[in-house]
This record gives structure tokens, C-alpha cells and sequence, in this order.
């Protein structure tokens, strides 16, 4: 059965995140507190290094379950987007990742006080990439950079979990079609399955947000439609976790996301040791 | 269904935890401090279903804070279950715990926690590996293991995840059972299983298992046989566990074929009886069902019939020889006199007289000189000492000392031979077992190496077959999608032949609807509407600059026409008109909502060819890959018991060495032993001798007295 390999210490497998850093992610994306897509993005990024980093945490430290490239793309480049000790690295492994922030913010945030009212507090955030936002959308480029590195990595851990690319972009590519280095992308495999390529499409085009949907339909605009389109499905365990987290699905729901939370796919893998979950 | 509940995340939760006072709702938890990462952060321990939270109280109480990153369904009432069963139980393997159900808060939600006794041990995992080659040690856990499991079995429990991330050992070496989620206790019949165990440590016939008091069957057998495997053979440790893998010697891999499995291959041709029978019995266990599997038996010894090695021989005499040489010693013999010898004595001193008289005689006659003088006395007395020593000689109990001092001093240098052959021989058997040591360890290392590269070669031939496989499925995928839609479009069609054929039978006339008159029913039917059948719907188009915006109708066709005297009012009632007999032809029982069957089935025939196609060239391609793979895992099967064998042979050939040279050194110690005691004897015998000397002799042939 695909993606049932185990996700351990001596069969690990690799995510990699491609993040767009071009001029049209510092358009603000409406909301409450109006934010740049580029900001909304690294948020992202930096919400999901960390709860990876938590995720593989046991009692003496983090494990080296998942090594993790973040790939910026943008100003008609493409390369490493981490920032502080681990500046230009691709693939890290985990344990080195939650050892070396950038920096850690300290963020003020309100919560309840348990009593019906709203109390201010700070919470650390580590933070490994910052917002970039400046020239072009080199998405195909991006696509086939993260190629070259699955692709290395696989002739390295051929029966890993299947590797995962997670693009994160306002969907405008302007080096050709994405959809090519997409379909390639995931025809490259390990014995345990295709490689599965997400997507989370930050957008200022408005409409109501979407999450795992299963046609695109309801999806507001070509681009989304687009990368909807170049999106693998959810294997049946993910489809499995989002259906008890409440979303609605079917076989062919794909990983793709319009404006909403993307961590959850976080929550979604099985780390080493279950031989599966029931309900 | 139940309502679903989104638990937070980790990350989640260690943004919580950095506020204790806001996200506990125990007054005790509020005043506590999460232990801290390198960042400074809330330091969580993960799994799957929840982070685990070491706390300490302002009192200094020190918990272990477990929050749930998924649902559990009837979490509380298993938890109250399990906490009712286990304080009957005195057990020491136990771990206090207490389920808050609302215990923490998160963005304005209440969660449940799980407050537990925080215990100072270490994974199971760790503890081997600092105990390898520790044979005791190890093979006493593997009983307590084994009691611990009887303990279970008698309170009819099962823990459900028994694994090395759940079984810690204390400093005292007592075995701590923890992670309750999963755990069936006999108030819980009927319910369903939270969870299928740690993938390693279950037997297929786990997935299909309900969930009861025999969950644990499995994975009690194949813990305890690891033990005591490990115990026998640390070598094994080297060559089956995987560097950092979640097991202990087998995977979930080598239950699910074990005939392939070169790891089975090893354990079930093990040179220790003991380890290839309970391999042999793991391997039959897990292809039967978990009710069917007997409780674990655990073994009362274990035999390991390699050399035994005995502590290295200090100075002096070695501590076995040491018991015997110090028994009390028989009572020396008798001392044996010198005998009177008369005849002898006398003989003996006529002799020296004799000589002495001649010596002067021949002094006197030949009045020689000083020099010659001085010759001739010296020659003298030396003739009257060889004379004397003569006459000694023919002592009988002086005869009786020398061949007794003869064999004293045989058995004294064979004595010395017999110590140095031992030395020798123990110094062969400690460089023949430094040998046999980096000889297994090179073993170990070679048999590391080809399980790696023959996991890497099978699991490269799995990627090429999956890459090959994939974009048939896709294609497969995708086939039967487009078969899908074509059954829908093919039916939306029908359905709306049938709904225009419903609309057309209801044709417009003046007066049908309020404010449409005759004229106006004549301007429609000169663009050709006269039932609801004949248009989509009514449109406002914008006007062009300074013109007012028109209403317009859409022709079924598509195209949209003004006609003269349709305004807004007007247009609004058409179309009213038109949804109200098409929500009743929607309602129409005749409406289809299936394909009839011949069209089903000749869009279906259309696709199947067409998925038979792809489908069969998967299954030749799976055909074929299946094959090779079989070829190839034999070939892995004969490479790994080649050289099994050739480790069994050397072990085996060594073994026989190493008793040979055991047998040798034991049987030179004993003899070492007896040339000691004949030594000994001998040396007492001849003590007994200690009067029958040549001086005693001469002293009584010059001063004694002689009776007549």
C-alpha cells in the first residue's frame, strides 16, 4: 500500500517548501489586520518549521525524522531562503533546523483569561525566514530546483515516505507553465509512492476560503484553478486525519489550500511508528 | 456522528504552556514551570497523538503533562475505566495519573490534559544498549518483563502499544509500563480499539484483532524472545537492530514474510538452541491469529555453549589449586636413623689409619722436600676422603635417601615443566579468544554491511517499480474519472430533454400572467417564445453612454433578444413563470435520475477496454517486477546464509578449539596438581632422611665410639 512507509531515524524522508518571493507578494491580503502576502507566507513557513521541530521532539532533543529545504523564489532567482547559521544550506536536517533560528521574536498576543476576558501576553517565535518580496515568479524554475533535490535525495532513501514539496505562492508564475515541472515532479517516486506536491495559494482575489477541496469549482480564479490542478491528492491516512478534523472529502481530494491554514498537514503525518489509526 | 472536535498542535501547546497561570485550570499546575528547550521554550516530548510536558510545581512537585494533538473518541471514560482497573492493581510497573477533562486552555478552548507521575527511567532502548554483552543483567530484565506481562494477563488487561518507547527501566532495574491511551481493561469490552500498536512489535493478524485481553500476545513473546536473544548474543544487537531504528532485532517487514526475511533467516539458524527455538516459535506466532497465541513462558535458564572463561591465573598458585595444597598434611614418616654400621665404621677407620700410617712412612723414607712433603699429605688425606665417601656409599639407608632424592628432584623439574606447558596452554586460549572476538565482531560488521547494501539494492529495485507502476494508476485514475463525468453529463442531458419536454407542454396565453397581455404574447412569440421552454432567462444589459439599460431575454439557444414591450415588471414575471413550472418538472417522479441501463452500460463498455487495457499491462508489469523481486530476495537470502553459515562454521569449529584447549589446560592442572603432591611426598620422605648424612657419618667414624 503507497504511503505507509515508515517515518523513522533510519528512514527518513524530506519536505521541501518553496516559498514565492516575488514583487506581487507585498500586495496586502485583506483581513482584519491587512498583511503582505509575503508576510502571511513566511508566517507560514516559520509556523510549520516549528511544529515539525515539535513534532519530532522527544527526550534528548529533536530527531532527524525529516531533513527540510526552504526555496525561495524571485527576483528571477532561485536558492536557499533559510536566513541565519543556515543561510544558502538546502536540505537540513531537522535537529539543526530547531536548533538554529534566525532569531526568536517575542510576540504579543491576546488570549482569554478564563474568565470572559482578554489578557495581553508574549509568546516566542522562532523565525528562519523572513518576508521577500521583489522582481519576477521563476515558479517553474522553483519546481524544477526542488526536482534536482528530491530527486537526489530519493536515489539516496528510495523506500522513504514519500517526499513532500509544499509551493507556497500568489499563483502568477512568469517563466511558463508550472504544470509541466509539476506533472514531472510527481513522477518521480520511492517504493512507498509518487512524490506529493501541495500547494497554498495566498491571494488577494478574494472569496471565501478553501481548504483539501476535491474539485475547482468553487475556487475564484485561473491561477487558483491552476494550481488545483497540479496539486496530488491526499493519500487515504492524510484524507483519513482531515476528515476527523472536520473537513469534507473524497478521493479526489488534493492537497491544495486557498487563504487558510496549511500547518494541519503537519498534523497529518504519521511519524515512525503506527501501523495505522482507526476511528 | 459526534461532534468533531480540532485539537491544537503542538506548536500550539507550547505557545500555552509558556503562560502556565492562563492555561492550567489546576490551581497546582498554575503555579508550575515547563521544563525548557535550547530556545528557551516549553520542551515537548511528541508522539503521534499528543506532546508530553515535564512540569514542576512551585511546591516542587515535578508531573509529566500529556496534551492530545487528536481526537480520542470517549477519551474521559476509557481513562476512568483504566484508572477504576489499575488501583486494585499494587503493581510496581505502574504510573499515577489523573485526566483533567478541561484541564488546559488553548485560543479560548478547553482541552483535556493527563497529569502523571513524572518517572526517573530510561527507554528501553537506551538500556540495552548500555547493558549490551551484560548477559545477567539482560536476562534478568527479560524476566521481569516476563512478569510483568503475567501480571497483566492475570488482572485481565492488555496494554495494546507494548514497545521500547513504553517500557522504561528505573536505576534500580524496575521495569515502568506507561502510555495508558491504548489500554484494555474488562470495563471496556465492547468498545473499539483507539489504535493498532507500534508497527514493529505487532503480527499482521494485529489489524484484524478486536479489542481485548489478548492484544499483547504478540508483542509479549516478541519482546521477551529480543531479550533474551540480546542476553545470549549482544553480537546480534550489531548486526539486526538498525542504527536509531524504532525496534529492537525484528520489523514489521520480517513478520509479514518471513520467509524472506534474512533476519528470521539468522535468529531461526542461530547457534544457540535456545535463540533458534524461540525464533522458530516468534516466526509461527505471527502468522496466527492473537487469540489463538499462548501466554509468554519464559525460559528458566539460558544455555550459551560458548567457552566458558575462567578468571586469568594470578602469581602463586591458582585458586583451585590453592583448596586442595591447604588440607593438613599427613604426619611426617619416621625419622630414619643412621645405623650403627660397626663393621663399616671400623673398616673405615682401619682404612684411614692405614693410609695416614702410609703417608708417614713414606714421608720418612724418602725425606723428600717441602714441596713433595706437602703433595704427598694432601694425597694422603684425599685417599682417606675417597675411601671414607666410599665406605659411605655402601650405606643401605644412605642408597634409600638418593634414589628418593632422585625422584624428588624428577618430580620437582617435571613439576616445573607441567606449570610452564599450563601458562602456555592459557596463553593459546587468550589469543585464541581475542581471535574468535574480533573474528565475530568482523562477522558482525560484514553481515551489517551486506544486510545494508542489500536493503538499499531491494528498496531501489521498489522505487523503479513504483515509478514504473504510478502513472498506470494515474491513468487508471483518470480513466475511470472521465467515465464519471461522461455518466454525468449523459444524464444531465436526458434530464433536461425531459424538463424541456415538461415545459413545453404549459404554452403562454394572455391573462396566464398578471400584466402580460395579448400583444405582448405576440411580440414574444415573433422571437419564438411561447413556453418556458423557450428561454434560459432575463437579463438587464448595460446601456451605452447616455441610453438607458435594456431588459433582455436568453433564447435557449443562447442568444439573448429584447422584445418590444418586455420591460422590467414584465420580465420578472416571465421569468417567475418559468422557475415555477421548472421547480415542478424537478419534482416530477418521471424526472431520471439514473442512466437507463444500455446507456450505462455502453459508456461503461467504451471505458473498459480502455481500463482492461491499462490494467493489464499494470498486471504484466506487476507480474514481472513481482518475479524479479522474488529473484532477487532469494539471492539476498543466499548471500545472508552463506555467510551465516560461514559464521555459525567459524563459532562452531571455535567452540570445539576453545573446549579443547579448556580440556587441555584443565587436564595439565590436574596433573600439575599430583606432581605437586608426589613433590610434596617425596620431599617429606626424604626429611624423614635428615640424619642419614656424610658429615654424620664421618663424625662418627672419627669420634664415635665403636663396641666391640
Amino acid at each position: 500500500m503507497p504511503y505507509s512507509a515508515e517515518i523513522s531515524r533510519s528512514n527518513p524522508t524530506c519536505f521541501v517548501f518553496l516559498v514565492d518571493q516575488s514583487a506581487s507578494m507585498s500586495d496586502s491580503i485583506g483581513g482584519e489586520t491587512p498583511n503582505s502576502k509575503a508576510a502571511v507566507v513566511s508566517d507560514a513557513i516559520n509556523r510549520l518549521l516549528t511544529e515539525l521541530s515539535v513534532k519530532c521532539a522527544k527526550e534528548e532533543g529533536v530527531r532527524d525524522y525529516f531533513h527540510v529545504a526552504v526555496v525561495g523564489y524571485g527576483h528571477n532567482n532561485v536558492g536557499s531562503a533559510y536566513g541565519g547559521a543556515l543561510a544558502g544550506r538546502d536540505l537540513v536536517p531537522l535537529s539543526q533546523i530547531a536548533e538554529n533560528p534566525a532569531r526568536v521574536e517575542q510576540r504579543s498576543k491576546k488570549v482569554p483569561d478564563g474568565a470572559g476576558g482578554l489578557v495581553e501576553t508574549t509568546v516566542t517565535f522562532p523565525v528562519w525566514m523572513d518576508p521577500v518580496s521583489n522582481g519576477g515568479t521563476p515558479m517553474r524554475q522553483a519546481i524544477e530546483y526542488a526536482h534536482h533535490l528530491v530527486d537526489k535525495w530519493l536515489s539516496e532513501h528510495p523506500a522513504c515516505f514519500p517526499p513532500i514539496v509544499l509551493n507556497l505562492t500568489d499563483g502568477e508564475a512568469n517563466d511558463g507553465d508550472p504544470v509541466v515541472p509539476a506533472a514531472a515532479i510527481q513522477s518521480l517516486a520511492s517504493a512507498d509512492g509518487p512524490v506529493l506536491l501541495f500547494n497554498l495559494h495566498v491571494s488577494d482575489a478574494g472569496g471565501s476560503p478553501v481548504t483539501f477541496p476535491d474539485a475547482d469549482a468553487g475556487l475564484p480564479d485561473a491561477y487558483a484553478r491552476t494550481l488545483f490542478g497540479m496539486s496530488s491528492a491526499l493519500p487515504s491516512h492524510m484524507r483519513a486525519y482531515a476528515a476527523q478534523e472536520g473537513f469534507t472529502v473524497s478521493e479526489g481530494t488534493r492537497g491544495f489550500v486557498y487563504n487558510a491554514d496549511i500547518t494541519s498537514v503537519v498534523q497529518f503525518l504519521d511519524i515512525g511508528t503506527r501501523a495505522s489509526d482507526l476511528r | 456522528m459526534t461532534a468533531v472536535t480540532r485539537f491544537p498542535t503542538g506548536g500550539q501547546y507550547v505557545d500555552a504552556l509558556q503562560n502556565p497561570r492562563l492555561c492550567f485550570r489546576d490551581p497546582e499546575l498554575q503555579t508550575a514551570r515547563p521544563q525548557a528547550d535550547s530556545l528557551g521554550r516549553p520542551k515537548a516530548i511528541s508522539g503521534n497523538f499528543a506532546s508530553v510536558f515535564s512540569v514542576t510545581t512551585a511546591a516542587g512537585q515535578r508531573y509529566a503533562i500529556k496534551c492530545f494533538t487528536r481526537n480520542i473518541p470517549d477519551q474521559e471514560k476509557r481513562y476512568r475505566a483504566v484508572s477504576d482497573h489499575l488501583r486494585r492493581l499494587p503493581h510496581r510497573w505502574k504510573i499515577g495519573f489523573d485526566y483533567q477533562p478541561a484541564g488546559i486552555m488553548v485560543a479560548g478552548q478547553t482541552y483535556p490534559i493527563l497529569r502523571m507521575e513524572w518517572v526517573e527511567a530510561v527507554g528501553l532502548i537506551r538500556w540495552i544498549e548500555d547493558h549490551l554483552g551484560d548477559r545477567d543483567a539482560l536476562f534478568t530484565l527479560a524476566g521481569h518483563f516476563a512478569d510483568l506481562t503475567n501480571d497483566l494477563a492475570r488482572a485481565g488487561i492488555a496494554h495494546g502499544d507494548l514497545q521500547h518507547g513504553n517500557l522504561l527501566v528505573a536505576s534500580d532495574g524496575a521495569l515502568k509500563l506507561v502510555d495508558y491511551d491504548g489500554m484494555y481493561v474488562p470495563a471496556l469490552a465492547g468498545m473499539a480499539a483507539t489504535e493498532h500498536g507500534h508497527r514493529h512489535y505487532q503480527s499482521p493478524g494485529r489489524a484484524n484483532a478486536g479489542f481485548g485481553p489478548d492484544l499483547d500476545r504478540f508483542s509479549n513473546w516478541l519482546i521477551y524472545f529480543s531479550l533474551v536473544a540480546i542476553s545470549a548474543d549482544a553480537t546480534l544487537w550489531h548486526t539486526l537492530h538498525e542504527p536509531g531504528g524504532e525496534h529492537l532485532l525484528l520489523t514489521d517487514a520480517d513478520f509479514a514474510d518471513i520467509s524472506t526475511s534474512t533476519r528470521m533467516a539468522a535468529l531461526m539458524r542461530h547457534h544457540v538452541e535456545d535463540i533458534s527455538q524461540l525464533a522458530t516459535q516468534v516466526a509461527d506466532l505471527a502468522t496466527r491469529p492473537l487469540s489463538a497465541l499462548p501466554n509468554l513462558v519464559p525460559l528458566q535458564e539460558i544455555n550459551v555453549p560458548a567457552p566458558s572463561t575462567q578468571a586469568p591465573t594470578q602469581t602463586g598458585l591458582p585458586q583451585w589449586m590453592s583448596s586442595h595444597v591447604q588440607k593438613a598434611s599427613p604426619p611426617p614418616p619416621a625419622l630414619v636413623p643412621l645405623g650403627d654400621h660397626h663393621q663399616l665404621v671400623r673398616w673405615t677407620r682401619i682404612t684411614i689409619l692405614g693410609l695416614w700410617i702410609a703417608t708417614a712412612l713414606t714421608l720418612m723414607v724418602v725425606a723428600a722436600t717441602d714441596m713433595v712433603a706437602g703433595a704427598t699429605t694432601l694425597l694422603g688425606l684425599a685417599l682417606a676422603l675417597l675411601a671414607s665417601r666410599a665406605f659411605y656409599a655402601f650405606l643401605p639407608e644412605h642408597k634409600v635417601r638418593k634414589t628418593i632424592a632422585d625422584q624428588h628432584h624428577q618430580a620437582h623439574r617435571q613439576t616445573a615443566l607441567a606449570a610452564k606447558t599450563t601458562a602456555i596452554l592459557e596463553k593459546e586460549r587468550d589469543r585464541r579468544q581475542g581471535d574468535d572476538a574480533r573474528h565475530a565482531q568482523a562477522d558482525a560488521q560484514s553481515m551489517q554491511a551486506l544486510r545494508q547494501r542489500q536493503r538499499h539494492e531491494l528498496d531501489a529495485f521498489d522505487r523503479a517499480t513504483t515509478t514504473q507502476v504510478s502513472p498506470l494508476n494515474a491513468l487508471i485514475v483518470s480513466v475511470s474519472a472521465k467515465q464519471r463525468e461522461e455518466i454525468n453529463e449523459a444524464l444531465a442531458l436526458l434530464q433536461q430533454q425531459y424538463v424541456t419536454t415538461y415545459l413545453k407542454r404549459f404554452v403562454l396565453r394572455s391573462g396566464l400572467i398578471t400584466g402580460i397581455g395579448e400583444g405582448t404574447v405576440a411580440s414574444l412569440r415573433a422571437h419564438g417564445i411561447t413556453t418556458p421552454a423557450d428561454f434560459r432567462d432575463v437579463v438587464y444589459t448595460a446601456g451605452g453612454y447616455g441610453q438607458r439599460s435594456e431588459v433582455h431575454i436568453v433564447l435557449t439557444s443562447g442568444r439573448s433578444v429584447h422584445v418590444h414591450g418586455v420591460g422590467e415588471t414584465r420580465a420578472v414575471a416571465l421569468r417567475e413563470w418559468r422557475r415555477a413550472h421548472l421547480d415542478r418538472a424537478l419534482r416530477q417522479p418521471e424526472l431520471p435520475i439514473a442512466l437507463p441501463q444500455t446507456m450505462l452500460q455502453q459508456i461503461e463498455a467504451r471505458y473498459a477496454t480502455e481500463r482492461q487495457r491499462v490494467e493489464a499491462q499494470r498486471e504484466a508489469l506487476q507480474r514481472d517486477r513481482t518475479s524479479h523481486r522474488t529473484a532477487l530476495t532469494q539471492k539476498h537470502t543466499q548471500e545472508m546464509k552463506q555467510l551465516t553459515d560461514t559464521h555459525n562454521r567459524r563459532v562452531q569449529s571455535a567452540t570445539v578449539a576453545a573446549q579443547d584447549i579448556i580440556r587441555r589446560i584443565s587436564e595439565e592442572r590436574t596433573r600439575h596438581q599430583a606432581l605437586i603432591r608426589k613433590e610434596q611426598d617425596l620431599l617429606r620422605e626424604l626429611q624423614a632422611y635428615r640424619h642419614v648424612s656424610y658429615g654424620r657419618f664421618m663424625r662418627r667414624v672419627l669420634f664415635g665410639k665403636v663396641r666391640a
